[in-house]
């Protein structure tokens, strides 16, 4: 029970459902809607394309069925 | 009776809400943009965000971000964008 | 004011629990506050700066920071001609690797 809503839980909870860059630490660069995310910053997603660091160095993969994202590894989660 | 005024980091960061900041991680990473808060954790949210890799920049953003707390090593309130 | 000298105990004080409240700090930061002191982060980072603010957790504001570039192949190397000055800043305790003073130090040119 927060009394307090956090920066991050504010943001975590209205982007659900919406098109967003997921960036892990390696520099790997995931594009697509959010589907899910827990506390420990895991995340899935669905129609992901996969880029290393931008969009602007082609694709790596398209990925047809749902994506996981270890929390550990996420650098940032960005709205579209 | 210690009236000492200790500046606390976590109120240096509080206080740069709604200006301009740049976050400096441990790699050669550096995310530039408007602080709109931070958790407990310092995962900070960021509007507008501007990411640099190696002082360069590679990627600007609109709308607002979640950089997670655990690659942060540096924020500079007021904001100091990678310029050669 | 409570000291955990440990180490000059005697050996048979080893049964005896751990003193010491666990949130207390081995570092007392105020002794280095106002002083310049050089910080050096988990991933290569290297500033120094003037200790204004500290917290238990060890994170740091640090005033008239200097971050010195590394050498991308060497990191031992430090550029001091690419010193970037960089102000005030907010150093996270989850990322320091060491800090130490710089008040009297010196540079030896090896």
């Amino acid at each position: 029970m927060e009394s307090k809503a956090t920066a991050s839980g504010s943001f975590l909870e209205n982007i659900i459902g919406k098109p967003v860059y997921v960036k892990l630490f390696s520099g790997i660069l995931y594009q697509g809607k959010l589907e899910s995310i827990d506390g420990f910053m895991n995340v899935t997603m669905s129609q992901v394309s996969e880029h290393y660091e931008a969009e602007e160095n082609g694709t790596l993969h398209k990925y047809p069925s749902e994506v996981f994202l270890r929390g550990s590894q996420v650098l940032y989660i960005s709205e579209k | 009776m210690s009236s000492v005024s200790e500046i606390l980091p976590l109120e240096v960061i509080d206080k740069t809400i709604g200006q301009e900041v740049t976050i400096l991680l441990k790699d050669y990473r550096e995310f530039f943009g408007t602080l709109v808060g931070f958790d407990d954790y310092v995962n900070v949210v960021i509007e507008n965000a501007v990411e640099y890799l190696e002082d360069q920049e590679i990627k600007r953003f609109q709308g607002k971000m979640l950089l997670t707390g655990n690659n942060i090593a540096m924020l500079i309130p007021g904001g100091k964008p990678a310029s050669n | 004011m409570s000291e955990a000298r440990q180490s000059q105990q005697p050996r048979q004080e080893q049964k005896k629990k751990f003193e010491g409240p666990k949130r207390e700090s081995i570092i007392n930061l105020a002794q280095y506050k106002d002083t310049e002191v050089r910080v050096k982060f988990i991933g290569g980072r290297l500033v120094t700066g003037i200790l204004k603010g500290y917290d238990e957790l060890m994170n740091l504001v640090l005033d008239e920071t200097v971050e010195y570039a590394r050498d991308p192949e060497d990191e031992t190397i430090i550029h001091k001609d690419q010193a970037k000055k960089i102000g005030l800043v907010v150093i996270r305790g989850t990322a320091l690797l060491s800090l130490c003073s710089l008040e009297g130090a010196e540079i030896i040119n090896t």
